[in-house]
């Protein structure tokens, strides 16, 4: 899973941003693009699977609110998916520190 | 250019998504709402309103890999649709063996053995009779036992499910009434073919299973009627159903609470207290009309 492509990180990345709060699928690319200062520009249509299987593994939940006369889904971490979270960002970072390490 | 891309796109990604309703509607909910905000965000910062829903769809991306993403789920979900109901029809298939069985035991104390066990193979007119007429009684009493523990794994293998239906409604039913049809058509045929030959000797041997098969075949059809032919009542028809448990619907017990759908295809509308969340279908209504709910809503918190 690690240092593979952009689309194979895009679980991680998905927790890193619902890990500052409750977002829908909008925000949620919005804030990925933002933070990575537009070097992470997916296909906006692929987070939605991606959302979705995280639903289905736990790691997320959803819930339908009204904003503005819309009713939207909002995506929030749950406990097992903060847990997961940590775990993968830590295997993350590990990975990062070896590669440059080696190709330092 | 499209007058609407966005509605172009919609179609597009509606008619290639290959996943249950749920899902599909979901996923189109979700990416109309996404594609409207970002052309609204684009048409306010200048573009002309067909322009920015031309940029939303760019930015949106292809419907390919959306797709290819949904369906990998929804075939394995198929997959498991499939087998649960192989599991089902293979279930009341062996259970109707196993019937037969004992209506065969029934014609043995009745009619005399000769009568299922008329023609064999084996050598010795009256060990053979009766070899065969037992063999008709016991093992096919064991297919049955065998096909109660499929159905057991089946109500649980169910019981533990509570993604919707993919599988078109009445297709079960309607290859199960199929399948017996064609059993009850071939074992009348061999018993008539018995009689026309030997007489009453043998006939109980198919006989007794024709006897099974044909109420089996009534069942399946009556239960492919129901699924397939409209419900004289509207099929959106809410059902007000007040769910005491207060922490949680999913709680069984709720079941005996719920006098709700008589008939398919009919939704049920939960009311539930303070804290309660709507949980799988299957917990809060009878099984048996779990298929036909199409959902429950939350009205009240």
């Amino acid at each position: 899973m690690l240092g593979g492509s952009l689309k194979n990180n895009v679980d991680l990345m998905l927790m890193g941003v619902l890990r500052h709060g409750p977002a829908h699928g909008y925000a949620i690319i919005a804030a990925l693009r933002e933070r990575s200062d537009g070097e992470f520009d997916l296909a906006e249509g692929t987070i939605y699977p991606a959302l979705h299987r995280l639903e289905r593994a736990g790691l997320i939940e959803s819930s339908l609110e009204s904003a503005q006369g819309r009713r939207r889904r909002t995506y929030a971490l749950t406990a097992r998916g903060r847990k997961e979270f940590t775990s993968q960002r830590r295997a993350w970072h590990s990975y990062v520190a070896n590669m440059q390490a080696v190709i330092a | 250019m499209s007058e609407s891309p966005i509605e172009d796109y919609l179609d597009e990604l509606l008619r290639r998504t290959r996943a249950d309703a749920r899902t599909t509607r979901r996923l189109l909910d979700e990416a109309s709402d996404h594609l409207h905000a970002t052309a609204a965000e684009l048409h306010s910062g200048g573009m002309s309103r067909q322009e920015a829903e031309a940029e939303a769809v760019r930015r949106f991306g292809p419907v390919t890999p959306i797709v290819r993403a949904t369906f990998r789920r929804s075939f394995l979900a198929l997959v498991f649709e499939t087998l649960r109901a192989a599991l089902f029809l293979a279930g009341c298939g062996l259970v109707a063996v196993g019937i037969s069985g004992l209506l065969a035991l029934v014609m043995n104390l009745w009619a005399g053995r000769s009568f299922v066990g008329g023609e064999t193979v084996f050598p010795g007119p009256a060990a053979s009779v009766q070899e065969t007429a037992d063999d008709a009684v016991v093992l096919r009493v064991i297919a049955g036992l065998v096909g109660l523990l499929l159905l057991l794994g089946y109500l649980a293998w169910r019981r533990h499910t509570s993604s919707p239906p993919l599988l078109p409604a009445g297709l079960v039913d309607a290859l199960g009434a199929a399948a017996f049809a064609a059993g009850t058509a071939g074992l009348a045929i061999t018993s008539a073919d018995q009689a026309a030959q030997t007489g009453t000797p043998g006939v109980g041997f198919p006989l007794s299973g024709a006897l099974v098969a044909l109420p089996a075949t009534v069942y399946f059809c009556i239960r492919a009627a129901r699924a397939l032919l409209p419900s004289r009542t509207s099929p959106y028809q809410s059902v007000r159903v007040t769910v005491t448990q207060r922490s949680t619907v999913r709680d069984r017990r709720c079941c005996t609470r719920l006098p709700i759908v008589r008939r398919p295809p009919h939704s049920a509308t939960v009311i539930a207290e303070s804290g309660a969340r709507p949980g799988p279908r299957r917990r809060l209504v009878r099984p048996r009309y779990a298929r036909s709910v199409p959902r429950i809503r939350l009205l009240s918190r």
